[in-house]
């Protein structure tokens, strides 16, 4: 079984605390027994074939997976020492908290403008008209949009091009403040320099927040993360440091996925 | 390989690189072998032909580059294919710098007549039958990914140096007792320090295929931290 916690970095508190988490798709299991610490501050990628349940246990972490019918999820997922799992706990702040970004650019139909106000409003974040504009205007510097949207902002979203899209999505994403972004294949559908945006902002905001991308691009996993996990048929095989997986893995399954050797 | 890639065509370039790493380290091996050859017979003529053969070696080595380059800039190559094309990549720099010293040896036949007596012959077939015997070796070592094999280099290393260190020493007493033939003696001492620096590409070689195996970097061991940083700031 992998170690749930890469050796050099055990003296940094993690955020997210993962304790033996199993999930179910009616009768089929999906993850299997995993334990898993991330870091703060860190872009963590989980990395394995299609079907391997890094999606599936991306999702548990703010419990998107509540919405599809017949899941269930034994174990416990601690954020801040509390369990999301809790039956106490809300999700409509909690996904706040652990915001998303999905494969596909997703914009509202509405303005650039609304796009990003939509969280901040329904989350109460802003008392005046005035924070509101702020808490968009440097969401949107903090997507790295502003300067290409700054003139623009009562226009679609839907009219932005696709790498514009899915930096909204982000804008909107950062818009309420998340602790944690998830991000799911979030370049899958872009051109490679609008992949090459996206992962440089992603380097600016791991300053900020905790960010963890499910990919199926080793390279993206090798040039932008800090730490690694490798799923395999619903187990983790291994997590550690990032050049180490790509460099030196311990698992042999490890070496054989990310050299080509299955898949 | 154990297994095989998805795609075939990247093991094929993996297999090619291999194959010609090896041809490449069995060129030298022979390179040296008749550069010796020539000095214990004092061939001028064979020493010509080992000169010019060092050509084929660096023709070779060119060839290892532009393939490697290709795989790393088409392969995107990880783990354990990463440090194989890195050490054979390696591997080729320090067996061209054999082939150049094999070269320099048989220059030495081609300026310059030597008389060897059967005391030096014997000293210099010692040292060279052990440094082509670690080559070879090591070629296999390489060759078959085998980290035990490459590991017995390091004591032939020893023995090498010593024979390095007992022929140069019978030498340099010719030379302090105004040896007739000193013109000879100096020449014998070049082509002991070259067989000896083989020996060590051959160490090098040795250290890759265990760097290739296990990700382990064997030089670095014989430091600490605290040593490794006094030298890189010294």
């Amino acid at each position: 079984m992998a170690s749930n916690s890469p050796s050099d970095t055990q003296e940094i508190d993690p955020v997210v605390v993962c304790k033996n988490v199993n999930v179910f798709y009616g009768d089929k299991q999906a993850i299997n027994n995993i334990s898993l610490d991330i870091l703060p501050k860190t872009i963590t990628a989980f990395i394995g074939p299609s079907g391997c349940g890094k999606s599936t246990f991306l999702r548990a972490l703010n419990r998107m997976n509540d919405t599809i019918e017949g899941c269930r999820m034994e174990g416990e997922i601690l954020i801040d020492n509390t369990n999301i799992y809790h039956p106490d706990i809300d999700v409509v702040p909690l996904r706040a908290r652990v915001g998303m970004v999905f494969q596909k650019p997703n914009p509202f139909p509405k303005s650039i403008f609304d796009n990003v106000a939509y969280g901040p409003k329904i989350h109460g974040l802003a008392k005046t008209n005035a924070e509101l504009a702020d808490i968009v205007e440097n969401a949107l510097r903090g997507s790295g949009l502003w300067e290409e949207v700054k003139d623009r902002l009562d226009q679609p979203g839907t009219g932005l091009s696709g790498g514009q899209q899915q930096r909204l999505c982000i804008a909107r994403t950062i818009a309420v403040a998340p602790e944690i972004i998830l991000m799911d294949e979030p370049c899958s559908a872009l051109d490679p320099i609008a992949t090459a945006k996206i992962e440089a902002l992603m380097t600016d905001l791991a300053k900020d927040f905790t960010i963890i991308i499910v990919t199926h691009s080793m390279q993206q996993a090798a040039r932008v993360s800090k730490k690694t996990a490798f799923f395999h048929l619903g187990d983790l095989i291994e997590y550690d440091n990032t050049e180490t997986i790509f460099t030196n893995p311990t698992d042999s399954k490890t070496q054989d996925y990310i050299t080509g050797r299955f898949g | 390989m154990s297994n095989d890639h998805i795609l075939g065509t990247y093991d094929e370039e993996l297999t090619n690189l291999q194959i010609l790493i090896t041809k490449m380290g069995n060129e030298c091996a022979e390179m040296i072998r008749q550069a010796i050859d020539c000095v214990i017979n004092n061939d001028s003529n064979a020493a010509k032909q080992v000169v010019s053969r060092d050509k084929l070696i660096n023709a070779i080595n060119a060839e290892i580059t532009v393939l490697s380059q290709n795989v790393i800039a088409l392969r995107s190559p990880m783990a354990n294919d990463l440090r194989l094309i890195l050490t054979i990549f390696q591997n080729a720099l320090n067996l061209e710098r054999t082939g150049d010293l094999a070269k320099n040896i048989a220059k030495i036949i081609v300026k310059n007549d030597l008389v060897i007596d059967a005391s030096a012959r014997d000293k210099l077939e010692k040292l060279s039958d052990a440094v082509l015997q670690n080559l070879t070796d090591v070629i296999t070592a390489f060759n078959g990914l085998d980290e035990a094999k490459a590991q017995t280099i390091f004591d032939a290393d020893k023995l090498v140096d010593d024979l390095h260190d007992d022929f140069s020493s019978s030498l340099m007493l010719r030379i302090k007792n105004d040896d007739a033939h000193s013109e000879t003696v100096m020449h014998l001492l070049f082509i002991s320090r070259h067989l000896e620096r083989i020996g060590d590409h051959a160490k090098n070689i040795a250290e890759a295929t265990i760097y290739a195996v296990s990700g382990e970097i064997n030089q670095l061991d014989e430091f600490d931290d605290v040593q490794f940083e006094a030298l890189l700031n010294a």
